[in-house]
C-alpha cells in the first residue's frame, strides 16, 4: 500500500520535526522525571521508617501494596494529563494546518482514496504517539527498578507491559479525537481549545467529582477513593473484590471515563502481594499473600474495555468524517 | 478616556460573544453546580451536620478553579492580541489617533473584569446551591472568608489571563501560545513543583527525616521544610488550593488551660501570607510584560 | 516524457470519444443543499487546448474544477478524462490529471526537493526515475537553485512555480489551474504563460479559472463564461462575439460585462 505508508512517512517525519511537539514531549519527560524521583522519595521514606518486625526483605519492600502502587501511579496521572497533551499537540492541526496550505486539495487530486489519506495521518500519528508512552515509561520506570532492583521477572513484565499497553491505547485515542475535531472545526485555535477543555474534563478530578455527585443522586453512594475505585482485600475470605458498595450502576459510570478506567486498572495491576497481620494463640504472625497477574486481569478486563472502546469510536468517527465530509 | 473605554468595550463585548470562551465558562458553572450540590449533600448526610464542615464548599471549589477556571482565563487571552494580526484589524487600530498604552490597558482591563466577573459568578453560584441545600445561616464571618477566596481566584485567574495575553503579544501564532500556556499549567501545577522541591530538598540537605500529612512528605528540618515550601509555592495552583483549603477550616471556638488554641480568621490569613507573593507576582509581573511589550516593541 | 502508472490494460479500455479530446464534461451538476453552484454545464477540451473557464465570485468555476479533479462528488452528470469516467473509475481519472490550486498547495517546511519526493512518491514512481523527473521539473520552473530551500521563504510566484511543477510530476494529460497568475509580478506572469503555452505545444489539454481577462485572453483558445452555474457562452473569443452580436473592436472585458449586465 504505497500511498498509506508514504503519507504515514510524511506525517511521522513532520511530527517528530516540529517544534510544538517537541516542546510538549520534553516537557513530558521532564515532568515524569520528576514523579519518578517523587515516587523514590516515598517508598525510600518508607524503607527507613519501616519497623523490622515487618518480616519483608529490604529488597521486596517495592511488593508492598502501598510502595508497588506509588511505583506508577503518578506516572499513570502524568500520561494521562501530559500525554493527552502530547497526543493534542499532534493531532489538532493535522487537518487544518493542510486546507490553509492547500496541500490537502492537491492531496485529494491525486490517485489515492480518502481511505488512504486519512489512515496514512493516523498512522503517522500512532507511531510518534507509541514512541512518545514507550520512551517515557521505559525511561521512568527503568530508573526505578534499577534503583529499587526490581527483578524483570514475567510478573513485573506483564503488568509494565500492560499498563504501557492501556496507556499506549488512551493516547492513540485523544490522537483520534484530535483529529476527528480537526476534520469539523476550521479554525485551528478553536479546535484546540475544544480539544484541551475535552481533555480536561475527562482529567480525573472533574470526573470523579461529577460521579460523586451524580452517585449521591442514586440510592447507593459511589466509593471512590481520589478518583479510582481501587480492588480492596478482604482477609476473610483471601480474595480480592470491588468495593462492597458499588453497584451495578455506580460500575457503569466508572467506565464511563477512559482516563479513570485507565487509572484504576494500572493501580489494580500493579498489586504484587499483601501483607496483613493475624493474631494465633496469642502469637502475631504475618501473612504475605501473593498476588498473582492471571488472577488480577481477568478481574480487570471489563474496565479495560472503555479506553479500547473509546478508540476504536474515535477511530471510525474520524475515518467515516474524513470520508463523508468535504474535507478541503 | 474615551481611547481606554472604547476598547474596554469592545474586548467585553468580543468576549461575550466568543465560543471559546462561552464553552469554558459554561464547563466552570456546571462543575461549580455539581460541586456545591456535592458539597451540600455531604453535609447533610453527616448526622450532626458538623460545625466544622460549615465551610466545606470553600476547599471544593478550590480544586475546580484550578483546572477549569484556568481554561477560562487562558480561552480569554491566548490569542487576544495575534489573531488581530492576520485580520489586519491591529495595524488599523494603531493607526488611530489614540496612545498604544490605552490599547493595552484597554485590553488587559477588558479581559479582566470578564474573568472578575465569571469568577464571581461562578463561586457565588456554588455557594448559593450550598447555602440553600444546607440551610446554613450566611455570617459575616463566611462572607469574609468567600470574599477573601473570590479574590484569591480572581488573583490566580489574572496570572493566567495575563500570561496568556503576553504570550499572545509575543508570539504570532496563536495555537503555539495556547500550548506554550498550557505548558506552563503542566509545569506550574501543585504536584510537579512539590515534586521538585522535594528533590532539591532532599539534594542540598540530604535525606532528613520527614513527617507524612495529606499533601505528602514534609522535612522536619527547618532550612529543608523551608526550600521545599519554597519551591511549592512556585506554583500559583499550590500557593491557592493552599490557601483555600485554609480558609475551609472552620473550627469552634475553644480553649485550653484558659487559652484561646483554634485559629480566627485573621491567624489564617497571617499563617497563609507565604502563598501570597506568587499569585500577586505572577499577574502584575505579566501585566506590565504586556504593558513593555506592547508599547515598547514594533507589535504589528 | 513516459507516462506513469497507465497500463496497457487500461489504454485497451478508453471508451469511443474522439482521440483529440481530453476532457468532456456532461451535464455536470453540484447542488448544496438547495442551493445549486454548477447547473447541468457541457463543454469539452482537446490536446493542446487551452480552455479558460470565467465568471464572478461564487459563478461556480472552482466547484467545477474541484469535481473535475475529484475533491468533489457531482450530484448529477459525468465526465471524461481520457475516456475514464470521473465518477467510475476516478483513481484512473486522476492518474491523468495536474491541479495547481489557487494557493498552490506546498509544504511550506519542506525544501522544494523535498515537496516533489513526496509527490513523485504518491504518484507511484520509483526513486531514480522521481529523482530524474524532479531534475527535469524544476529546471522547467527555473527553480534548480532553490531546491534545497524550504518554501516559507520562496515569494509567491515560485511557490506558483513550485506548484506547478508538483501538477507536471505524473506527466499528465490535462492540467487544471485555478487562478495561476494571480498575486504574480508581472515577469512572473510573463513566466508562467510561457510555461503554460509550451506545455500546450507539447498536446496537454489546460483548463485555466481566471479572474484577469487580459491573461485569459492572451493564453486561451477557447473561453467558457459562466454565470450561477450555467455556462452562458462559449468559445474562441471571435465566436463569442459573433454569438452575443457584438462588434469585432470589442475586447474579453467588454464581452464579460456584456454577459454580465443587469447583475
Amino acid at each position: 500500500m504505497p500511498g498509506i505508508f508514504t503519507i504515514a512517512k510524511k506525517e511521522f517525519m513532520d511530527h517528530v520535526s516540529d517544534q510544538t511537539f517537541l516542546l510538549c514531549f520534553g516537557t513530558l519527560l521532564v515532568v515524569m522525571v520528576a514523579s519518578t524521583f517523587y515516587q523514590l522519595n516515598y517508598i525510600h521514606q518508607q524503607m527507613v521508617s519501616l519497623v523490622p518486625s515487618a518480616g519483608l526483605f529490604e529488597s521486596e519492600l517495592w511488593k508492598d501494596p502501598q510502595n508497588s502502587v506509588m511505583l506508577e501511579t503518578v506516572l499513570t496521572g502524568d500520561i494521562a494529563s501530559l500525554g493527552a497533551l502530547v497526543a493534542i499537540a499532534l493531532s489538532f492541526n493535522s487537518i487544518n494546518k493542510e486546507r490553509t496550505e492547500g496541500s490537502l486539495r492537491v492531496l485529494l487530486s491525486y490517485p489515492i482514496s480518502k481511505s488512504k489519506i486519512i489512515l496514512g495521518k493516523l498512522l503517522g500519528g500512532i507511531l510518534v504517539v507509541v514512541i512518545v508512552v514507550l520512551t517515557s515509561m521505559t525511561i521512568s520506570l527503568g530508573i526505578e527498578m534499577y534503583v529499587l532492583s526490581i527483578p524483570l521477572t514475567s510478573e513485573v513484565f506483564l503488568r509494565l507491559a500492560t499498563i504501557v499497553g492501556l496507556g499506549i491505547v488512551l493516547l492513540v485515542f485523544f490522537l483520534c479525537l484530535g483529529t476527528a475535531v480537526s476534520i469539523v472545526v476550521r479554525d485551528p485555535s478553536t479546535c484546540l481549545i475544544s480539544l484541551l477543555i475535552i481533555s480536561t474534563l475527562l482529567q480525573v478530578n472533574t470526573i470523579a467529582m461529577i460521579l460523586v455527585t451524580i452517585g449521591n443522586i442514586f440510592p447507593r453512594s459511589l466509593h471512590i477513593n481520589g478518583g479510582r475505585a481501587n480492588l480492596q482485600y478482604s482477609p476473610s475470605t483471601y480474595s480480592w473484590q470491588m468495593p462492597p458498595v458499588l453497584s451495578q450502576i455506580d460500575k457503569n459510570w466508572l467506565r464511563a471515563s477512559p482516563v479513570l478506567a485507565y487509572r484504576t486498572v494500572s493501580d489494580n495491576i500493579f498489586h504484587f502481594q499483601n501483607v496483613f497481620v493475624s493474631v494465633v494463640h496469642n502469637t502475631v504472625g504475618l501473612d504475605i499473600i501473593t498476588i498473582e497477574f492471571s488472577w488480577l486481569l481477568p478481574r480487570n478486563i471489563n474496565l479495560m474495555w472503555t479506553p479500547v472502546i473509546y478508540l476504536v469510536v474515535a477511530f471510525i468517527v474520524c475515518i467515516v468524517l474524513f470520508l463523508w465530509r468535504d474535507v478541503d | 478616556m474615551p481611547g481606554i473605554s472604547t476598547i474596554i468595550k469592545k474586548e467585553i463585548s468580543d468576549a461575550v460573544t466568543n465560543r471559546s470562551f462561552l464553552l469554558s465558562f459554561g464547563i466552570l458553572v456546571l462543575c461549580m453546580v455539581l460541586a456545591g450540590f456535592a458539597a451540600g449533600n455531604t453535609f447533610n448526610s453527616q448526622r450532626f451536620g458538623l460545625a466544622k464542615d460549615r465551610l466545606l464548599i470553600l476547599s471544593d471549589i478550590a480544586p475546580i478553579i484550578t483546572l477549569l477556571g484556568a481554561l477560562v482565563a487562558v480561552a480569554l487571552g491566548f490569542n487576544s492580541i495575534n489573531k488581530e494580526r492576520p485580520e489586519g484589524s491591529l495595524e488599523v487600530m494603531l493607526s488611530y489617533p489614540i496612545y498604544r498604552d490605552q490599547i493595552i490597558l484597554g485590553k488587559l482591563l477588558g479581559n479582566l473584569v470578564v474573568t472578575s466577573i465569571a469568577t464571581t459568578a461562578s463561586t457565588g453560584i456554588s455557594l448559593a446551591l450550598y447555602l440553600q441545600m444546607t440551610k446554613i445561616v450566611f455570617d459575616p464571618e463566611m462572607l469574609v472568608r468567600y470574599t477573601t477566596l473570590t479574590l484569591l481566584a480572581i488573583l490566580l485567574l489574572s496570572g493566567y489571563l495575563g500570561l496568556g495575553i503576553l504570550l499572545s503579544a509575543y508570539i504570532e501564532d496563536p495555537k503555539t501560545t495556547l500550548l506554550i500556556t498550557f505548558l506552563f499549567l503542566g509545569i506550574f501545577n501543585s504536584e510537579t513543583l512539590y515534586s521538585y522541591g522535594q528533590i532539591l530538598s532532599n539534594l542540598v540537605y540530604g535525606n532528613t527525616p520527614r513527617v507524612w500529612g495529606l499533601g505528602g512528605s514534609v522535612p522536619v528540618y527547618p532550612p529543608a521544610k523551608a526550600l521545599q515550601d519554597f519551591i511549592s509555592s512556585l506554583s500559583p495552583a499550590y500557593d491557592f488550593t493552599s490557601f483555600s483549603t485554609n480558609l475551609g477550616n472552620y473550627l469552634q471556638p475553644m480553649t485550653l488551660n484558659g487559652v484561646v488554641v483554634n485559629s480566627r480568621f485573621w491567624d489564617l490569613i497571617t499563617n497563609n501570607l507565604v502563598f501570597l507573593p506568587v499569585l500577586i507576582i505572577l499577574p502584575v509581573a505579566t501585566f506590565i510584560g504586556c504593558y513593555i511589550l506592547f508599547t515598547r516593541t514594533d507589535i504589528s | 516524457m513516459a507516462s506513469p502508472g497507465i497500463t496497457e490494460k487500461e489504454s485497451q479500455t478508453k471508451s469511443e470519444t474522439s482521440p483529440e479530446t481530453i476532457l468532456r464534461v456532461i451535464n455536470l451538476t453540484k447542488k448544496f443543499g438547495s442551493f445549486t453552484a454548477v447547473d447541468h454545464i457541457n463543454f469539452e477540451i482537446h490536446k493542446g487546448e487551452v480552455f479558460g473557464l470565467l465568471g464572478h465570485n461564487g459563478a461556480g468555476k472552482t466547484t467545477t474544477v474541484n469535481m473535475l479533479a475529484g475533491l468533489k462528488l457531482p450530484t448529477e452528470g459525468t465526465a471524461t478524462i481520457s475516456g475514464f469516467d470521473i465518477r467510475e473509475k476516478p483513481l484512473d481519472a486522476r492518474r491523468r490529471i495536474g491541479f495547481l490550486p489557487d494557493n498552490p498547495g506546498n509544504y511550506l517546511h519542506l525544501t522544494a526537493k523535498q515537496n516533489l519526493e513526496f509527490f513523485a512518491e504518491l504518484s507511484d514512481l520509483k526513486k531514480d526515475e522521481a529523482s530524474k523527473r524532479i531534475t527535469d521539473l524544476l529546471e522547467l520552473v527555473g527553480l534548480t537553485e532553490w531546491r534545497d530551500k524550504k518554501v516559507n521563504v520562496f515569494s509567491r510566484g515560485m511557490k506558483q512555480r513550485l506548484g506547478l511543477a508538483q501538477s507536471l510530476m505524473r506527466d499528465p494529460v490535462l492540467l487544471f489551474f485555478d487562478e495561476p497568475t494571480l498575486g504574480i509580478d508581472p515577469e512572473g506572469t510573463r513566466q508562467m504563460r510561457g510555461l503554460i503555452k509550451k506545455l500546450a505545444g507539447e498536446g496537454k489539454g489546460i483548463l485555466i479559472c481566471s479572474h484577469l481577462l487580459s491573461e485569459v485572453s492572451r493564453i486561451c483558445d477557447t473561453v467558457a463564461i459562466m454565470r450561477r452555474g450555467k455556462i452562458v457562452v462559449i468559445g474562441t473569443i471571435p465566436e463569442l462575439r459573433r454569438k452575443l452580436g457584438l462588434g469585432d473592436d470589442l475586447d474579453l472585458e467588454d464581452i464579460f460585462i456584456h454577459v454580465h449586465e443587469g447583475e
